[in-house]
């Protein structure tokens, strides 16, 4: 086998594992669907450049640590939610239409409650809460010591929380009126 | 120091919840899919024109055409931190430029043989992904789920679920036997249970099904599914 096969077998496996957290990743940092693919697009050409350098057993933290940077690099507000485009949901769910609706709305309001965090909190809860990452992956990942990464996520659950229960009322006036 | 539980698990009000889990669920269609993987396309591309280049024959002509072009990107146009340690780098506009426009136009015109011919070489399965979109077409290569993986432990809970559905219990309890098997510290440990004891009472084992809600409920007293698990409790038996 050439390296460069070597090469491309190496970066479609990262792609098959990998491609989804990253794109989630994007979208949960802010940006809207097709900027997120676009992005994650970024993120595995750089990987493809960079693949040398990248150890076997850390392409993961590698694909997700640069997503985490170009989308710190994105103007986050210009980029954020267009929720119209195309979304497919999980695969058990799309064919029901009502779940469909369900899943977009709630999708709608967990991106309109992490809107209001703060990035280096949202980093934190998007990779512990949402992705299942420990908190010291997560604090490796982000290059911060575990105790910050441990205070980051305390802050970032009270925000989450706090605006998500203005968000619950607010559905509920909503409903009721 | 432990990790905290996950707020999908405990801690989270029934709303934020539904919020958490419908975040891990979400997928890309399979458009933005494609889109993706487009930038294993192009790289495949200028790594077959450079390696083409001694011989500069009439596809290596034309694949060093396309890259010159900007269609494919060069080393030079990408700028990365070196993984772990390094500090963040911005998007530079060139990487920008180039990577994000790869609409239908590209490659499906200029570099349509290469993009096909790189579609086909790497199977049928992914095909069937590209159409779909979805990781449950990806080849069977993938690595298996992790114990805090939890977008593969909602696959497997709503595969049980929708088996429930279907009127297959059976093959619930062995969906939530795999469940067990592959997430023995699963974040929806809680939830796992509970389809389990749906698919008992639904196959017709009501005793386990109450024996079991009530040593979760025990275990559990502030979970949001007590209320539903105390229903069961208080239903008549079925007959068997």
């Amino acid at each position: 086998m050439t390296s460069a096969e070597s090469s491309r077998q190496r970066l479609e496996q990262m792609f098959k594992a990998h491609h989804e957290l990253v794109w989630r990743t994007l979208r949960r940092l802010g940006l809207d669907p097709n900027a997120a693919a676009d992005l994650a697009q970024q993120v595995y050409l750089i990987a493809a450049e960079r693949l040398g350098d990248i150890h076997h057993g850390s392409e993961r933290a590698f694909l997700v640590g640069t997503a985490i940077r170009l989308a710190h690099g994105t103007r986050r507000k210009a980029q954020r939610v267009r929720l119209d485009d195309d979304m497919d949901v999980h695969p058990s769910l799309s064919h029901l239409a009502e779940d469909l609706a369900e899943q977009r709305r709630a999708i709608r309001r967990v991106d309109r409650v992490l809107a209001h965090l703060k990035p280096d909190l949202l980093a934190v809860f998007v990779l512990f809460e949402i992705e299942g990452m420990s908190t010291p992956e997560v604090a490796s990942l982000l290059g911060i010591p575990i105790g910050t990464a441990a205070s980051r996520l305390r802050r970032a659950r009270k925000a989450f929380h706090e605006r998500a229960a203005r968000l619950e009322r607010a559905c509920r006036r909503e409903e009721q009126s | 120091m432990t990790d905290p539980t996950r707020l999908v698990v405990n801690g989270a009000t029934d709303f934020e919840r539904s919020l958490l889990v419908a975040a891990a669920r979400e997928r890309p269609s399979s458009a933005q899919f494609r889109r993706m993987r487009r930038a294993i396309v192009l790289w495949s591309v200028g790594v077959l024109a450079l390696s083409m280049k001694a011989s500069a024959g009439t596809l290596g002509m034309i694949l060093l055409s396309a890259v010159a072009a900007g269609v494919a990107p060069t080393s030079s146009s990408l700028h990365a931190p070196a993984p772990g340690t390094q500090e963040p780098s911005p998007v530079t506009p060139a990487v920008r430029s180039r990577s994000l426009p790869i609409g239908p136009v590209a490659t499906d015109r200029g570099l349509g043989v290469v993009g096909d011919t790189e579609t086909s070489a790497s199977t049928a399965r992914p095909k069937v992904a590209l159409r779909h979109g979805r990781t449950s077409s990806l080849p069977e290569s993938a690595p298996p789920s992790t114990a805090h993986d939890l977008k593969a432990e909602i696959e497997l809970l709503d595969q049980a679920r929708a088996a429930i559905h279907a009127g297959s219990p059976g093959q619930a309890l062995s969906l939530l036997a795999l469940y067990r098997g592959r997430h023995p510290h699963g974040a929806l440990r809680q939830e796992a249970d509970v389809v389990r004891i749906q698919a008992l009472a639904r196959s017709g084992n009501f005793d386990a099904a109450k024996s079991l809600a009530r040593a979760f409920i025990a275990k559990h007293p502030n979970s949001p599914h007590v209320l539903r698990l105390r229903r069961l409790l208080s239903t008549k038996e079925e007959p068997h």
